[in-house]
Order: structure tokens, then C-alpha cells, then sequence
């Protein structure tokens, strides 16, 4: 097998296809510096062990998202230039609360957003969920093509976080394009005049966030933006029958929450998404088990989310001088969490680059993380993602790639596995009364 | 009442003993164990602990 070091885990072809470098990686060395300072961490278990150690390894100090710099590689997050400063300036005052927070601040927040995004909660929105989705198939379904990425899987995700948080659902081209100005940046090898853009985008989603919240204070209209008003965050959580104390939280906290959902409840949802219908495009013979029996369709997910882990990488701010896999790690060095490449890792995963639907332990997986950050969305994620191939399955079949299935590509990205397209030809299933009009 | 954890569910996300260390905390396996009862009647809380686990594991019995 090629050595770890003889790729560049930044080029083009690693990160269209990055799992032999992850195999390589896993086998010579789980702990791995790539920069000055900057450490992958590859294996399962020292993943799991980083993440659950919230005292030594910080999501704090810009610790989530370094700057991908495309070949050049990763470089630590830098204070703004002035004009950029201006800029942010104009937005709410930024707050550390969910992904950039440690306990206990991180674990105030989380608790009142675990709320809110719980399994009871979520399961009200499936009814909506729906509605969305056989909306959207309407749009297509009498044409018999369709890129899957443009008109469905981008955007069955983004209306149902919109109605999940209760902003209006007349705005989405503008969710869809200030969230995706707003994390271009990491995506790197961006222009300045990008960085403005995406600069002002921040600001214009956050300020827009802001007025929503100020508005729903007088006139609420329910979702998580009313859930947010009318939270208490507990400062002492009382375990032995004393006194709790609470607050409510103030607008730039809220606003921050709220930002940090939209984002990350769009297009993590797309990637996963159109990742599972290529997994079921190129594996025929579990499309069509899964077509006959929709209660495959969790399984499906997680695998997925195993295989092909929208979040393949996030990062961690090492707090103290430590070891990590018999490597010597420098307090203020930084970890690179390689999400999905812990996901492949045959020594907690059985035949773990095959696509299986028999596993017991998939759900196991790291692709929602773990630890006190693990994914607050995950319960909305799962349903969403259930109901929208719920119901591709019960209107459509025969679902062929419009093109050869190699030609499709991923995103130049180090953090998401975004497919660009996903074009594809398929027959309409007759409706149910139809249907049994034809057995007749 | 006492919280009860159906393991055959649990994905170790370790929500339930970073959010409530009072009454959860994590085991050699990353699996948690239960440390204690609910000794006030806080709705809240007890809801808060149903709530924050994704995988539905966590679950209250009346205890005897
Ligand atoms: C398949 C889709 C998704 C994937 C793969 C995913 C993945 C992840 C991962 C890996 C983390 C952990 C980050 C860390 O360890 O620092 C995370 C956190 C988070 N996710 Fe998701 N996510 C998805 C969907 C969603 C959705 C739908 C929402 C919102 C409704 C959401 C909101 C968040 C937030 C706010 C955090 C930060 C939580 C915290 O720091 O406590 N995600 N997600
Ligand atoms: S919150 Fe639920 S899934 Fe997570 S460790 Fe606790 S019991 Fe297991």
C-alpha cells in the first residue's frame, strides 16, 4: 500500500476520493502532524477520546474550523483584516454558545436547545417534513429527470429547518445564499473580495436574525425562535433539592444559537442526502431492497453517515502539553478531527469500507461526533432524511444515472463531502388508486 | 424515581452524564451508569433528561 506520506492530503484527487490516505493514515500513524503545530487524528478510539475530553482539547479559540487553503494546506484561524473587522462590527456581538463553547457554558445553551431538537419535538415536525417533500417532488416528478441536489435533497433540508425554527418560509434563497456566503470562507482559497462577501453575509443573516427575534418577543410564532425567548438557562442545576437559579437569554445569545441551526441544519442534510442515493446507485442490489421495504431506510442513513460523513473533519485547541497515540502534542497545537475517517476504521467496524445493511453496531458511528457536542440536529437529520427517501421511494422508480456515475464529483473541500449534482432518470410509480386499478 | 438506560439504544454520545453529572456518569466502556434518583419532583429536570438523549435509551420507572 502507498505510505501515508506520499500523499497531499489537500490535493484534488485526495479529497475526491480521500480513503486510501485515510487506510494509510489509520495504519502508519492515527496521530499525524501535516503543519506546523497541526495534527490529523485518524483512528476511531483517539477520535472518540478527543472528543469526550472537553478539559484538554477546547472547541474554543476558533478551534472548530481552521482555514483550508487549498494545496497549501490548513492554516489557524487570523484576527480579520480592518476592513473585514468594520464589517463584522455591524452584526450582533458574537457569543460563544453551542460549537464554539466549552462546559460548562457550552452545557447551559445545550441543554435548552437539546429541548427543543428532542426526539418527542422532532417527531411533531414529520407531518411538515412531509408536506415538504412531496411538494417538491410535485415540481419534477412529470418530467422524468431531475438533479436530485438542486431541486430536492438542497432543499427538503432547508425549508424544514426554517419551519423548525419558525422564521418565514418566504425567505429560503436568502437562508440558502447568506449560509452559504457565510461558510465559504472556509472552504478556502477564496479571494479577499470573497471574504467581504461572506462577511456580509454574517452580518446580514445574524441582523436579520435579530429582528426576527425582536419581533417574536411581541408577536411569537412558535418554533425554536419562541422556544429561545422563553428558555431559562440553569446556572446551578440543583441536584440535591435545594434552590435552581435560572435566566432568560438576551438577543445576541439567541441569535447565535439560531445562526449556528440554519447553517449547520442545510446543507449538512443535502450532503447527506444525495451521498446515500449514489451509495444506493452504485450497490443495485440494496437500492432495490430498500425500494420494497422502507423500514430500511435508518439503516441506510446510518451507514451513509458512516461511509460517506457529510462532516468529514473538525478541529480542537489542545489546552495542555499531552501525548495522544505515543505523538507529543504542544498546548495550543491543533487537532483535526477526521470524522470520516474514524467511521472506516476496521478495527471498530467489520469489513468497514463495505456498505451493509446487517450491521448492529452502525449507529456507533462518529459521523453526528460525540461527547458533549455531539450533533444537536441529529434527531431532526435522521427523521428529515427518513421522509424525504420515504417519499422518493413511494412516488418514484427505476432511478438510472442520467450520465456515468464516475463522472460525478464532490466539492473542493476539506470539511464537507458535498456531491456538485446528481442527475438522474426515473419512471413515476402510478399513484396507490392507480395501482389498483392495474392489478384488476 | 430512578432513570433506567436501555444499553441496546444507547450510541455513546454521552449527552445524558455531560449534561447531568449528577446523576449520570461515564463508564470504562464510554457507556453511562446511573449514580443517583431524582430526589426533588422537578418537572423540568426530568424532562431535561429525557430530552437530551437522541437515542431515546433513557427512560423513568416509578421506584419501588
Ligand atoms: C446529516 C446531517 C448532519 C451531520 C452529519 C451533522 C454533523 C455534526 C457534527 C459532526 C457535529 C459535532 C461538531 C463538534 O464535535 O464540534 C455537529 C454539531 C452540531 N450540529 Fe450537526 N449535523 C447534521 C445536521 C444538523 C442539523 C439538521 C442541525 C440543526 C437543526 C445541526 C446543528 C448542529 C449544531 C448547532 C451543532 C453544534 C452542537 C454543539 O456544539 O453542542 N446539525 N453536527
Ligand atoms: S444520552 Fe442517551 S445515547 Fe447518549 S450516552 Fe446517554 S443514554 Fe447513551
Amino acid at each position: 500500500m502507498t505510505s501515508a506520506q506520499d500523499y497531499n492530503p489537500f490535493s484534488k484527487e485526495t479529497i475526491e476520493c480521500p480513503y486510501d490516505f485515510y487506510a494509510a493514515m489509520r495504519n502508519e500513524s492515527p496521530v499525524m502532524q501535516v503543519a506546523d503545530g497541526v495534527f490529523f487524528v485518524s483512528s476511531y478510539d483517539l477520535i472518540r477520546q478527543v472528543l469526550v475530553d472537553t478539559k484538554r482539547f477546547s472547541s474554543s479559540n476558533g478551534a472548530a474550523f481552521l482555514n483550508f487553503q487549498g494545496e497549501q494546506g490548513l492554516a489557524p484561524p487570523t484576527m480579520p483584516p480592518p476592513d473585514i473587522a468594520n464589517i463584522l462590527a455591524q452584526g450582533p456581538r458574537p457569543r460563544n454558545t453551542l460549537l464554539t463553547a466549552d462546559p460548562p457554558e457550552h452545557t447551559r445553551y445545550r441543554s435548552l436547545v437539546n429541548r427543543s431538537l428532542s426526539p418527542r419535538r422532532v417527531a411533531k415536525l414529520e407531518p411538515a417534513a412531509i408536506r415538504v417533500a412531496d411538494a417538491l417532488i410535485d415540481t419534477f416528478i412529470d418530467r422524468g429527470e431531475v438533479d436530485l441536489v438542486e431541486e430536492f435533497t438542497q432543499m427538503v433540508p432547508l425549508t424544514v429547518v426554517a419551519i423548525a425554527l419558525g422564521v418565514p418560509e418566504d425567505q429560503l434563497e436568502n437562508y440558502k445564499r447568506w449560509s452559504m456566503d457565510a461558510v465559504k470562507v472556509l472552504a478556502g482559497t477564496v479571494s479577499h473580495e470573497e471574504r467581504i462577501e461572506s462577511a456580509q453575509a454574517s452580518v446580514d443573516l445574524s441582523n436579520f436574525l435579530a429582528q426576527q427575534v425582536e419581533q417574536a418577543r411581541k408577536n411569537p410564532q412558535g418554533g425554536l425562535v419562541e422556544d429561545l425567548i422563553n428558555a431559562h438557562m440553569l446556572l446551578d442545576e440543583d441536584v440535591d433539592g435545594g434552590q435552581d437559579s435560572y435566566r432568560g437569554l438576551d438577543t445576541d445569545e439567541i441569535v447565535s444559537v439560531l445562526n449556528q441551526l440554519l447553517i449547520a441544519g442545510q446543507e449538512t442534510v443535502n450532503y447527506l442526502l444525495s451521498s446515500t442515493l449514489l451509495l444506493l446507485l452504485q450497490n443495485p442490489e440494496h437500492l432495490a431492497r430498500v425500494e420494497k421495504d422502507h423500514g430500511l431506510i435508518p439503516a441506510v442513513l446510518e451507514e451513509a453517515l458512516r461511509l460517506e460523513s457529510p462532516i468529514q473533519s473538525i478541529g480542537r485547541f489542545v489546552l495542555e502539553d499531552l501525548e495522544l497515540g505515543g505523538i507529543a502534542i504542544p498546548k495550543g497545537a491543533r487537532l483535526v478531527i477526521l470524522y470520516g475517517c474514524g467511521n472506516r476504521d476496521e478495527n471498530r467496524f467489520e469489513d468497514a469500507a463495505t456498505f451493509s445493511l446487517n450491521r448492529t453496531d452502525a449507529r456507533n458511528h462518529v459521523g453526528f461526533g460525540a461527547g458533549p457536542h455531539y450533533c444537536v440536529g441529529a434527531n431532526l437529520a435522521r427523521m428529515e432524511s427518513r421522509i424525504a427517501l420515504e417519499r422518493l421511494f413511494a412516488r418514484i422508480t427505476n432511478l438510472q444515472p442520467t450520465g456515468e456515475l464516475q463522472q460525478l464529483s464532490h466539492q473542493y473541500n476539506f470539511i464537507f463531502r458535498a456531491l456538485n449534482a446528481l442527475p438522474l432518470r426515473f419512471d413515476k410509480k402510478p399513484a396507490p388508486d392507480e395501482e389498483q386499478e392495474a392489478a384488476l | 424515581m430512578k432513570p433506567a438506560i436501555d444499553l441496546s439504544l444507547c450510541m455513546r454520545t454521552g449527552q445524558c452524564f455531560y449534561l447531568h453529572p449528577g446523576y449520570f456518569k461515564e463508564g470504562a466502556d464510554g457507556y453511562p451508569i446511573i449514580i443517583k434518583s431524582l430526589t426533588t419532583e422537578s418537572a423540568t429536570l426530568k424532562e431535561n433528561i429525557l430530552d437530551c438523549c437522541p437515542a431515546q435509551a433513557i427512560v423513568f420507572a416509578e421506584q419501588q
